[in-house]
């Protein structure tokens, strides 16, 4: 279905919600249904955190609990007005989950899951100790209604002031994981270290996710706090954040409706089912399982599928996205190029030395290979130019400056770009997607306006589009823009990956044995690429067991044997070295011969 | 068996509660033995439109075991009730939700409530469930009898329409100090309490009649609900150097726990408190001197002394309590102190003497009850007091005369 | 300090290290961490429990029976929740979410069955929890025994990493195609590492009921104490987990006498977050390289 009728039924969807109270409304739904939509909230920001970004959280329900608080604390003790007090709970919610947060960077996710279900424990043993703060177990009674322009707000415009948030943060939420930020997240998910070469910081984007799900638990605590009219600590026990995490996969996480759908059957469920009510927990533990072992994309992508069967049972053709033209046929700028300065470096892993003290210079602008037998150092070597190994001795400049120390994310920002020996593609997404993934540090917009979809990220999103089109034009691969990479044959996935490395305007390109697993035409369209790449005036640094290839593109080359450089100079110079030709090409005479 | 039931007033009816009642009847984990009897229906000859009552009581959840039983005196009265002919005419039938002994539960079940027209409600127990309680059948003009001893709970001005047909912590704070200064001449004084409503405002009422006396608590411990045992508060009640100890205990583990610990450190102080402490398992738990000096507050009407005895009515009430609850799980005190008997008592009276169900003139006729016998002792309200029963009702009783025969599941010795 | 405090953590950490060490065996040939391993425990005690209270059983065959029991429970989750997830993928963390869903599973079913009231537990003749005083430390020959068996169990543990079938078990841990190249059975190990591990717990229950009661809140208390000792300690190490027991079962003891009681978790916690931070393979784990 066309964008059009999408966007006319959700218009009519709402209208519907909007309305509904006048036909079906007693006071026990719409409290039912305002609570729905608070919970819907929460999910839609865990959906971000754990869906998107592969977070596993079970702490949003302390989120919420200091949300509620905040406002339930502020109208009843000290007389604040709601809305202000709103804006506290939001506040207070997104510090304690940055303070939750920090342990996610040092440790990995499983560890990080438990910290957080104790930290949720811990919250909810603090607001029944700190009584004279919280209430005790008897929690805040009687949170007034918000006041709007003197009016109290009744539960009929409770219920829509919760429909609208709900409608405001699907939207930006839409918009936020179009950008640049969604296909950050989804690299830190899918794959850190292509996200890393891509210049993310995995640090800022956990926490932006964090925090963006944090200041969401806790609007939704807000709001909680107004419909119940009493707080108390009973209403965040553990349980309550495995509920939220329950909600997310049960509609599908990382689907944008997921949570909404999650949160629709998750509350009806118990209303149809009041007879098992005893039974409750076990029916949703029960679920879980399930539900992760036989449909992990959850409701949604259950009915996605299902929608795929019917359309081919229906005979209707396959929506195809617009075609992707690049925008004019200008020729892409020329480039700057770093040169690179390897002096010394040493490697150690245990006992084995993987490089002793290798040592080579790239002038700007021209093509350089790096070749040598299998556990050479060749990879450990660009792992290290790109900031992936720490070194243990030696130096590396980049256009002259220490790339030493450097996290990889800030190399990469620095201009420099690779590929990896397989190639590190998001699955999930479109090529088109992946390929955008790279433009990631060339963008400038800020989170707040991509969420708003302001006029400058969508010019900033219009002129990356138009990159990538031209990349991936560049390389070849304009026909197969939307499908999944994962679905994408070995060799176009490297093309996709260089097209990637690409966006991001690299002045030093660094290619991980680019040509293996390549056809004949492949590896004839990948010299051209290079060819031109080089021409266009980056510094491209490649490692390869193609020697022919080699011979063809390069200017230089440097033979590693060991952990140390065997011979450096131009191809013909090199390939023609006793040394060489004894110790890597053994007794098989001639170029061309491929080691893979 | 059909439910012919028609909300009253014409309100619209969400339909789904008649089939989830019947469901919930059914499908009910055996909490006690409650006969379908006890659903109160009128026999078939008598058509006219039953009386909804909302019936807040926990079956499932942490504290059910602890007060899912203590509504038995409100069956027994809609019992008698309805054998009477109801309350004019029409018989009494219990809309019951569970709330889980939850504080979070009671806004949603008072609205759900609301929507199916009912305007009077029994329950839920505990003070913290009850405060969250009234914060919605307050604006709701709902009138309302809790299980909770909670002293604000008995404030006629923040609370109108609910009424507090038990003693409450002031009440007891005043007996259990009192017993131990003045009684015992003790002066070291700690108090073990739950972290609840009920608990806080308890040690709040101890507080203050010990300053009456002149004395500070030595030591106060309060245990969060969850707390898996209790040793490290026992412990620090016990390094305090103790002469007396209050215990403001209302749940079966924890009372169970808290002796638990006090026999495994050796340590047997003096104890006054919360009827909560009547657990009759204690007899198995620990030795005899453990609870050789634990008394708890109760009413007068159901002790026996030297020289007096529970009436024949207490006695009468003893023999049903018995029948609708024969396994004994050993509360019998607290089942017997349960306020729903009384309350639907003097509800009918009132209803009948007003001749309307109509919410606002059932409340002032309530708010004006001077004098009525009840089965417990004596009820007065008055429109800023809705505590019903006067000091003079209550006194404090020994725990270890659960096991004289003249107990009768229900009665215990006057504390000497 | 007071010494009954110097008792009461040793206690309480030698249980903490006992569920650590369940948590460990399970870890080492899956790289799972189990979810539901405080359930486990918790079942061990109302199975252990049901047999020795309430059917009147010695306490020998009681615990026998739990272990057993339990350990077939562990072996079912297996089986369900954990090799499905880690044949679809062998490093992803959907296990974290099935582990999670088998534990909400337990405790409701248990919470059914049982109900919620805590289950006292008499300790096995001539063993009792009654104190008796020794160089002013209120101790009983019950505490006294805890701290021995698991020290007893720790090195029994490791002893057997030392044999051949543990050696096997720590090769699929560091790389499970390599060791099914080498002919060991992967999913047979870690089956039986389930196993073990919740006989481990349900010993582990049967032995903390008389002095921490069985009921179903035993579960959530354990698993975050244990995951604390395992964590601190180095996950995969059982001798650092017996030290890491031992410290937050201090860190708990001092909390509780100078703060309140209600602080205990609060203190476990931070103890924990700091000493992660600080090191985050735990005070005796090894960092691993990063593969790129």
């Amino acid at each position: 279905m066309s964008s059009r009728t999408r966007s006319a039924l959700l218009v009519a969807l709402a209208v519907v919600l909007y309305l509904a109270p006048f036909a079906v409304g007693t006071e026990y739904r719409l409290f039912i249904a305002t609570q729905m939509a608070a919970y819907v909230l929460v999910a839609v920001g865990l959906n971000l955190l754990n869906g998107y970004g592969g977070q596993v959280s079970l702490g949003h329900g302390a989120l919420v609990a200091i949300g509620a608080y905040a406002v339930a604390i502020a109208t009843v003790d000290h007389h604040w007005s709601f809305w202000p007090a709103a804006l506290l709970a939001m506040l207070a919610a997104s510090a304690v989950g940055a303070v939750m947060a920090l342990p996610a960077f040092r440790l990995s996710t499983w560890y990080f899951a438990l910290i957080t279900l104790g930290f949720a424990e811990v919250v909810g043993g603090l607001l029944t100790e700190w009584r004279e703060l919280t209430h005790g177990f008897a929690g805040v009674v009687g949170v007034p209604k918000p006041v709007l322009f003197g009016h109290e707000l009744s539960s009929l415009d409770l219920y829509w002031l919760a429909l609208t948030l709900n409608i405001a943060a699907l939207w930006g939420m839409a918009n936020l994981l179009a950008s640049r930020f969604g296909r950050a997240l989804v690299g830190v998910r899918d794959n850190p270290v292509a996200a890393t070469a891509s210049g993310v910081s995995l640090v800022r984007i956990k926490m932006l996710a964090f925090v963006v799900s944090a200041a969401m638990a806790g609007l939704s605590g807000a709001l909680y706090a107004v419909q119940k009219t009493v707080v108390t600590p009973d209403d965040f026990t553990a349980d309550f954040s495995i509920f939220f995490l329950l909600v997310v996969v049960l509609g599908g996480a990382g689907r944008l409706w997921g949570p909404v759908v999650g949160a629709v059957v998750f509350f009806l469920v118990p209303e149809l089912l009041a007879a098992l009510q005893s039974w409750r927990m076990l029916i949703y533990g029960t679920a879980l399982l399930f539900l992760m072992l036989y449909a992990p994309h959850g409701l949604v992508g259950a009915m996605d599928v299902g929608w795929q069967h019917l359309r081919k049972w229906l005979g209707l053709p396959a929506v195809t996205p617009p075609p992707v033209v690049a925008t004019s046929r200008q020729t892409v700028e020329p480039v700057a190029g770093e040169a690179l300065s390897v002096q010394g470096v040493e490697k150690r892993f245990g006992g084995v030395t993987a490089l002793a003290g290798v040592s080579l210079e790239v002038a700007a602008g021209t093509t350089h290979a790096i070749v040598g037998p299998n556990g050479s150092g060749k990879t450990t070597l660009l792992n290290m130019i790109s900031g992936f190994y720490p070194i243990d001795a030696g130096s590396i400049l980049v256009d002259g400056r220490s790339v030493v120390g450097l996290a990889p994310h800030r190399i990469a920002r620095r201009g420099v770009g690779r590929t990896f020996q397989t190639p590190r593609m998001l699955p999930a997404l479109s090529v088109l997607d992946n390929i955008l993934l790279g433009a990631y540090p060339a963008e400038r917009q800020s989170a707040l306006s991509a969420t708003l979809r302001l006029p400058v990220a969508r010019r900033e999103q219009a002129a990356s589009l138009a990159d990538a089109s031209r990349y991936l034009d560049f390389v070849g691969l304009a026909d197969r823009a939307h499908e999944a990479a994962g679905e994408l044959p070995h060799g176009q996935q490297r093309l996709a990956e260089i097209a990637r490395a690409l966006v991001g305007r690299p002045r030093l390109l660094l290619l991980d044995e680019p040509a293996a697993g390549l056809s004949l035409d492949e590896l004839d369209r990948l010299g051209e690429l290079i060819a031109a790449i080089g021409r266009l005036g980056t510094t491209v640094v490649i490692v390869e067991h193609h020697l022919e290839l080699v011979a063809n593109i390069c200017s230089s080359v440097t033979v590693l044997e060991r952990g140390a450089v065997l011979a450096s100079g131009t191809p013909a110079e090199v390939f023609s070295h006793p040394q060489v030709v004894a110790a890597y090409m053994g007794t098989q005479a001639g170029v061309g011969q491929a080691a893979s | 068996m059909t439910n012919s039931r028609k909300p009253p007033f014409g309100l619209q009816r969400d339909g789904s509660i008649d089939r989830r009642d019947f469901l919930r009847t059914a499908g009910r984990l055996g909490v006690g033995a409650f006969g379908l009897s006890s659903l109160g229906l009128a026999s078939a000859a008598n058509a006219a439109d039953p009386f909804n009552i909302g019936w807040i009581r926990p079956t499932t959840g942490r504290l059910a075991s602890s007060f899912s039983y203590l509504y038995i005196g409100g069956l027994i009265a809609i019992e008698e009730i309805n054998a009477a002919g109801g309350i004019m005419g029409r018989p009494i039938a219990r809309i019951e939700e569970d709330d889980e002994a939850s504080p979070a539960k009671e806004p949603a079940i008072v609205k759900k409530l609301q929507g199916s027209g009912v305007n009077f409600i029994a329950g839920p127990t505990g003070s913290s469930q009850s405060l969250s309680s009234v914060a919605t059948t307050t604006p709701g003009k709902i009138i309302q009898a809790t299980y909770a001893n909670g002293a604000e709970l008995g404030d006629g001005v923040k609370y109108p329409y609910h009424y507090q047909c038990t003693f409450n912590t002031n009440q007891q704070g005043e007996i259990a100090v009192r017993y131990l200064v003045e009684n015992q001449k003790l002066k070291k004084i700690g108090i073990l309490q739950e972290n609840t409503a009920f608990g806080e405002q308890a040690t709040a009422a101890s507080r203050a009649t010990l300053k009456k006396l002149g004395l500070e608590p030595v030591k106060v411990e309060v245990y969060p609900l969850t707390a898996p045992d209790l040793n490290s508060y026992v412990g620090n009640l016990r390094k305090a150097g103790l002469d007396g100890l209050i215990c403001w205990i209302a749940s079966v583990p924890a009372a169970a726990m808290a002796f638990n610990a006090m026999n495994s450190q050796k340590w047997y102080p003096p104890i006054t408190g919360h009827n909560g402490l009547f657990l009759d398992a204690l007899f198995e738990l620990v030795p005899p001197e453990a609870i050789a000096h634990v008394y708890g507050t109760m009413y007068r009407s159901l002790m026996w002394s030297d020289t007096t005895s529970p009436g024949e009515r207490q006695k009468a009430f003893a023999k049903k309590v018995e029948g609708f609850y024969p396994e004994g799980k050993g509360s019998g005190v607290p089942v017997a102190n349960s306020p729903y008997y009384d309350f639907l008592h003097v509800l009918k009276m009132v209803i009948e003497g007003e001749k309307s169900f109509e919410p606002e003139k059932v409340k002032k006729a309530l708010d004006s009850v001077k004098g009525y016998k009840g089965l417990l002792g004596t009820i007065n309200f008055t429109p800023e007091n809705h505590t019903a029963i006067g000091i003079e009702d209550i006194a404090l009783a020994s725990v270890s005369s659960g096991k004289d025969p003249r107990a009768m599941g229900i009665f215990r010795e006057m504390a000497k | 300090m007071d010494p009954d405090l110097l008792v009461g953590a040793l206690t309480a950490g030698s249980l903490y290290a006992l569920v650590a060490m369940g948590f460990n065996i399970l870890y080492r040939p899956t790289n799972v961490f189990n979810f539901a391993q405080g359930d486990l425990v918790m079942l061990g005690a109302m199975v252990g429990a049901t047999f020795i209270t309430l059917l009147g059983l010695p306490w020998f065959v009681g615990a026998v029976l739990a272990m057993l029991a339990v350990a077939a429970l562990a072996l079912l989750e297996e089986k369900v929740a954990v090799a499905p997830v880690l044949n679809r993928s062998a490093t992803g963390h959907g296990w974290v979410i099935t582990t999670l869903a088998v534990s909400m599973i337990f405790a409701n079913v248990v919470g059914l069955c049982w109900g919620p009231d805590p289950i006292a537990v008499k300790p096995p003749w001539p063993l009792s929890t009654d104190t008796f005083e020794v160089l002013g430390a209120n101790v009983s020959t019950y505490q006294i025994a805890i701290v021995a068996v698991t020290i007893v169990l720790v090195l029994g543990v490791e002893a057997f990493y030392a044999t051949r079938p543990g050696k096997a078990v720590l090769a699929v841990a560091e790389d499970r195609d390599a060791a099914l190249l080498r002919g060991i059975n992967p999913n047979r190990l870690s089956s039986w590492s389930f196993f073990l591990g919740g006989g481990i717990a349900a010993l582990t229950g049967v032995l903390a009921a008389p002095v921490l009661y069985a009921s179903t809140g035993l579960g959530p208390a354990l698993l975050l104490k244990g995951f604390a000792s395992a964590a601190v300690g180095g996950i995969g190490n059982n001798r650092g987990a017996l030290i890491a027991g031992y410290i937050i079962g201090l860190a708990e003891a001092i909390a509780a006498s100078v703060l309140s009681p209600g602080y205990q978790l609060a203190a476990t916690f931070a103890v924990m977050l700091v000493i992660l931070l600080i090191r985050p393979h735990g005070l005796f784990g090894r960092p691993e390289a990063r593969t790129v």
